[in-house]
């Protein structure tokens, strides 16, 4: 998570300030022009993808294994947002992985 | 083993009794808890693969500090052992209320976060696991400071939402969403993670890019950005990619096929900069032109895919590894992608109440105690450590970190032995101190005499000035003094004992003299008392304004957080 940088930043810098009077602010950086420079450009996207039916890429699971793989789920959650609740069904996989028996 | 315990995160919002809400008073970072906003975790049936209800069988257990009303932690009692290596099938149906969102998970308006909304299965630690002798359950409540620890896994996940909404989630879908009966479905995969989010909304504004590099084989991006952040693709892109180019590079290959950024809206802020498995939300889009932060809060989560996601170290218990590691990540990413240093003396000034960086995450009790700690002095504890060994020496050990613990669940301990490893010598001293103890360093000019020891034409003056040690130990602490002729010199104190007096003789007396001139030792939090001015030791507010202006005039010469 992230912490909460604002607060905590901030109450250093009205400190400060009462010293130098808010003088301060001029030194920050004029903020920079980001332009990607890693992705071809035309394999990205066009600007207006605000389309609301954009059809999302479809992938399927690889045949590497590259945790231990402790627990397996499979659920199946449906959404009421008027009500703000989940209902859902799982089941669980477990596999003990130590010796106590 | 005849006992299962899950965690039911939601129930944390299910009233202000919780530990959660005890610990918290219904607030998190800058946002508290919405009126109304309560939420919980119903749990209606749980079955056997022999169809045999458990719901007789069940606990609500409070390990950590006996509170009864606290439902985050549940056991179950099985009707038969399980032994080690074999397997269990549970089904469970429950039923998930979602509070409206300040702390992680909830709704605001549309947008809803489902992180921790299912119930997980706790850690069973076998014997040598972080550390401990015998084996068992790792069980902690869900508390005002503390995040997650599971195990990695496999999950299959269907969705139902109302057509107009649009999920995004951990893993990737396998086919497309369909819209059936009214609502649409979608169905996720996601293997070797150890949690699964989701976010949904029909408000997103969805853009997905391909990203590769030499270090990263193949990731699909994806963005779902609240609708006023529209005109930012660009930037959330671009810091994804510099995070997923050189974290791969620093720390090991991003394995996944995928990683989405959820954007939440300004009222689910509370929703924002939180790690999941191949998925992390960004802050609320209040700013249409927000600053730094927003490719900060990008990369610190995508920091996470590492430190938490394949270290899947338990932050319960250590947290300062996933928090601490990510901080030093995003900072040297920072810094390097966007020019922007960290005022390391200034975030230094701001740890008033240092503890131990191996303390329970509820230990921290202070305000502002467990981000001071777990986020700031951790990340200088690792900078430190650069900073002794060099860069590159410590780009090695955090490569040699990475890649031994990576999909493992390493400690503090771990982490140790690998700079031991890399260095050649102990840490003990230094891990002692300053990570398993609550020191910082302190190096304080305590008195400046001058005598006079001849007049005349050619005078000459014996300084002698008291350097003292208040905190931890340090190796080298440059001094600077300048005499009253401006005259300049140099020296370094080695650090051994609790002071040392400097004797310097010249034609002109000490004007002042300063420890740390360039605030280089990181984890020197009490700057005011670096500068001393040959004739003002008593006048202690003089010498706070005094300091505060050496403080400044440092760092102006490189002024950003």
């Amino acid at each position: 998570m992230a912490p909460a940088r604002a607060k905590i930043i901030f109450s250093f810098v009205l400190a400060l300030c009462l010293l130098i009077a808010g003088a301060w602010w001029l030194f920050f950086n004029p903020s920079a022009d980001f332009h990607s420079t890693f992705a071809p450009e035309k394999a990205k996207l066009p600007a207006s993808a605000s389309v609301p039916e954009q059809q999302e890429s479809v992938q399927e699971p690889t045949a590497e294994i590259l945790s231990k793989r402790i627990v397996e789920y499979h659920i199946d959650a449906k959404l009421d947002p008027t009500k703000r609740v989940i209902q859902a069904t799982q089941t669980l996989t477990w596999t003990h992985p130590g010796k106590k028996q | 083993m005849n006992e299962l315990y899950f965690h039911l995160y939601p129930n944390a919002f299910a009233s202000m009794e919780t530990t959660f809400m005890k610990e918290s008073g219904g607030k998190l970072r800058n946002d508290s808890m919405p009126s109304n906003g309560y939420g919980s975790m119903t749990l209606k049936g749980m079955k056997t693969e022999n169809g045999l209800s458990l719901m007789n069988r069940l606990e609500y257990v409070q390990p950590d500090d006996g509170n009864i009303k606290d439902k985050t932690l549940m056991k179950v009692r099985l009707p038969r052992p399980v032994k080690g290596g074999e397997s269990i099938t549970l089904s469970m149906q429950y039923e998930v209320q979602l509070p409206k969102i300040f702390a992680r998970m909830g709704t605001a308006g549309n947008f809803v976060m489902a992180g921790q909304w299912f119930p997980k299965i706790s850690v069973y630690e076998p014997a040598n696991t972080r550390g401990r002798s015998t084996e068992g359950w790792n069980l902690h409540q869900y508390h005002g400071n503390s995040e997650f620890y599971a195990d990695f896994g496999i999950y299959s996940v269907r969705i139902h939402v109302p057509k107009n909404y649009t999920v995004a989630a951990t893993g990737f879908p396998v086919q497309p969403a369909q819209n059936k009966n009214g609502e649409k479905v979608y169905q996720f995969y996601a293997d070797d993670v150890h949690d699964f989010a989701w976010s949904a909304s029909p408000d997103f504004i969805v853009a997905e890019e391909p990203f590769s590099s030499a270090e990263v084989p193949g990731v699909r991006i994806k963005l779902y950005l609240d609708p006023a952040h529209k005109d930012l693709k660009e930037r959330y892109f671009y810091a994804a990619k510099a995070a997923l180019k050189y974290f791969s590079r620093w720390y090991g290959t991003y394995p996944y096929s995928t990683l989405s950024i959820v954007v939440p809206p300004e009222a689910g802020n509370g929703a924002g900069g939180m790690e999941y498995p191949t998925l992390v939300t960004a802050f609320g889009a209040k700013d249409e032109s927000p600053g730094y932060d927003l490719e900060r809060t990008v990369i610190h989560e995508i920091g996470h895919q590492y430190f938490y996601g394949m270290l899947a170290s338990n932050e319960f218990e250590e947290a300062w590894l996933d928090e601490g590691f990510t901080s030093y990540a995003e900072d040297k990413l920072m810094e390097q992608e966007y020019g922007v240093i960290p005022s390391l003396p200034v975030q230094s000034t701001l740890i008033s109440t240092p503890a131990p960086l191996t303390q329970d995450a509820w230990k921290y009790t202070l305000p502002n105690q467990y981000a001071l700690n777990v986020y700031y002095r951790g990340k200088m504890v690792l900078k430190t450590i650069e900073q002794s060994v060099g860069k590159s020496t410590m780009n090695k050990i955090m490569a040699r970190y990475t890649g031994k613990y990576r999909f493992g669940h390493p400690t503090t301990s771990d982490f140790q032995k690998i700079v031991e490893q890399a260095t050649g010598k102990s840490w003990k001293s230094y891990f002692d101190q300053y990570v398993y103890g609550e020191q910082m360093a302190d190096f304080a000019v305590d008195q400046i005499t001058v005598q006079k020891k001849k007049s005349g034409s050619n005078p000459l003056f014996e300084s002698a000035i008291t350097i003292s040690k208040n905190g931890g130990n340090y190796d080298k602490i440059p001094i600077l003094f300048t005499f009253k002729d401006g005259h300049k010199l140099k020296k370094i104190w080695d650090g051994s004992g609790k002071s040392a007096v400097f004797k310097l003789q010249y034609t002109s007396p000490l004007a002042w003299a300063m420890v740390d001139p360039s605030y280089n030792i990181v984890l020197d939090n009490k700057h005011m008392n670096n500068y001393l001015k040959a004739d003002m030791d008593k006048d202690v507010l003089f010498r706070w304004n005094e300091s505060i202006t050496k403080l400044i005039e440092t760092l102006l010469g490189s002024l950003s957080w």
